[in-house]
């Protein structure tokens, strides 16, 4: 006859503690790596933002919505900003960029003082990082659309144009398979 | 007396409370994840553009390297062309070919290592330039123009950790100017 005493069955306990650890430190990598406000990126329909090899951090700054060919047979231009400080514009007809027409036209004139005036008023805290533009726009848009209106708000007193793309991990692995000097 | 031979009550250990604990970090962790936006934009930063006064006489003058991506409007295939100022003056092409099956990612690539490879010939020779301009014929496509950028970019080594890392200074030319040296040229790529 076995007398051994029986060994008590103690209640499953979970282990709280490491847990813990490693919940603090999920919590603490995604503090880290959130970019909280940055990523608001506005886009106008039906619109495919260029590919790009770049994996710079979007910027918070004012948005230029260059809205493709696809949606309409006549591209529009937008300005959106990040904060109600900023002038926000209505939709301009991108022919009235044109090299030919900007000097005579009634809503540019009206869109470069707003901006103009905004930028005067800033301070030189303010203007610490640069007076930055995201510029987002389709990759079919041609280089003249982009050009005329990335002129516009350059004169209007933009210092950096900020071409919003979608980083792409297939064109470097593309550029890997072939023979270049990537 | 009494009070000395009472017996002393045991001291509990007091437990913390984890389940509130593990209850916030749960909806903070859901919060988060749906808040990240995990890289899914990238930019290409240009910045402005500088006019430069010469100073130093032994300094030889500003080689002001153009690239410029020449082509028809729906043409199968992109001239692209960097040349450049000064005393020994140049200019390398290199033509990309885009075949009908393959796809935008494939072209962008292509363009990409067009730009990259000219660009870092001409470093090789000027390895002190960095003001690179850039432009394009009215009807290419701002994809094209993306990946010249990237392909310049990428020409100055890859994006590493170090606090130092030489940049591209890229200035938009005039489609105007491009279109006025593609016909000046008299290549014409179909």
């Amino acid at each position: 006859m076995n007398f051994t005493p029986r060994h008590r069955r103690e209640p499953m306990e979970l282990q709280l503690t490491a847990m813990i650890d490693i919940f603090t430190m999920i919590v603490i990598f995604l503090v880290m790596g959130t970019v909280i406000g940055v990523a608001d990126v506005s886009m106008p329909p039906k619109t495919n933002l260029p590919k790009s090899l770049s994996a710079e951090a979007l910027d918070a700054a004012p948005q230029v919505l260059i809205s493709s060919r696809k949606e309409s047979s006549s591209p529009s231009v937008e300005l959106r900003a990040l904060s109600t400080k900023f002038p926000k514009s209505e939709k301009i007809s991108i022919e009235e960029f044109r090299s030919d027409k900007v000097a005579q036209s009634v809503p540019i004139t009206e869109l470069k003082s707003k901006i103009s005036n905004h930028i005067n008023a800033l301070t030189p805290e303010q203007r610490k990082g640069g007076i930055l533009l995201n510029v987002i726009a389709d990759e079919e848009s041609t280089y003249q659309d982009i050009y005329d209106v990335v002129a516009v708000f350059r004169g209007a007193g933009f210092e950096s144009l900020l071409f919003v793309a979608t980083g792409d991990p297939k064109i470097n692995a593309l550029i890997q398979k072939g023979q270049g000097s990537l | 007396m009494d009070n000395l031979f009472q017996k002393s009550k045991r001291r509990h250990i007091r437990e913390l409370n984890v389940v509130p604990i593990l209850d916030m970090m749960t909806t903070l962790i859901i919060f988060l994840l749906q808040i990240t936006s995990f890289m899914e934009f990238t930019k290409i930063t240009i910045p402005p553009s500088s006019t430069s006064v010469i100073t130093d006489p032994v300094r030889p003058p500003p080689l002001s390297p153009k690239i410029f991506l020449m082509a028809n409007e729906k043409a199968s295939s992109l001239k692209v062309q960097l040349m450049w100022a000064g005393e020994s003056s140049g200019a390398n092409v290199e033509i990309v070919k885009f075949d009908k099956d393959s796809s935008k990612i494939e072209n962008a690539a292509a363009v990409l290592k067009a730009v990259d490879k000219l660009v870092n010939e001409f470093r090789k020779e000027f390895p002190g330039e960095q003001n690179f301009q850039l432009g394009a014929s009215s009807s290419i496509p701002y994809q094209h123009v993306v990946s010249a950028m990237d392909g310049i970019q990428a020409a100055f080594g890859p994006k590493t950790e170090k606090a130092v890392r030489e940049v591209a200074n890229i200035v938009l030319v005039s489609y105007q100017d491009v279109n006025a040296e593609y016909l000046r040229s008299g290549e014409v790529v179909e």
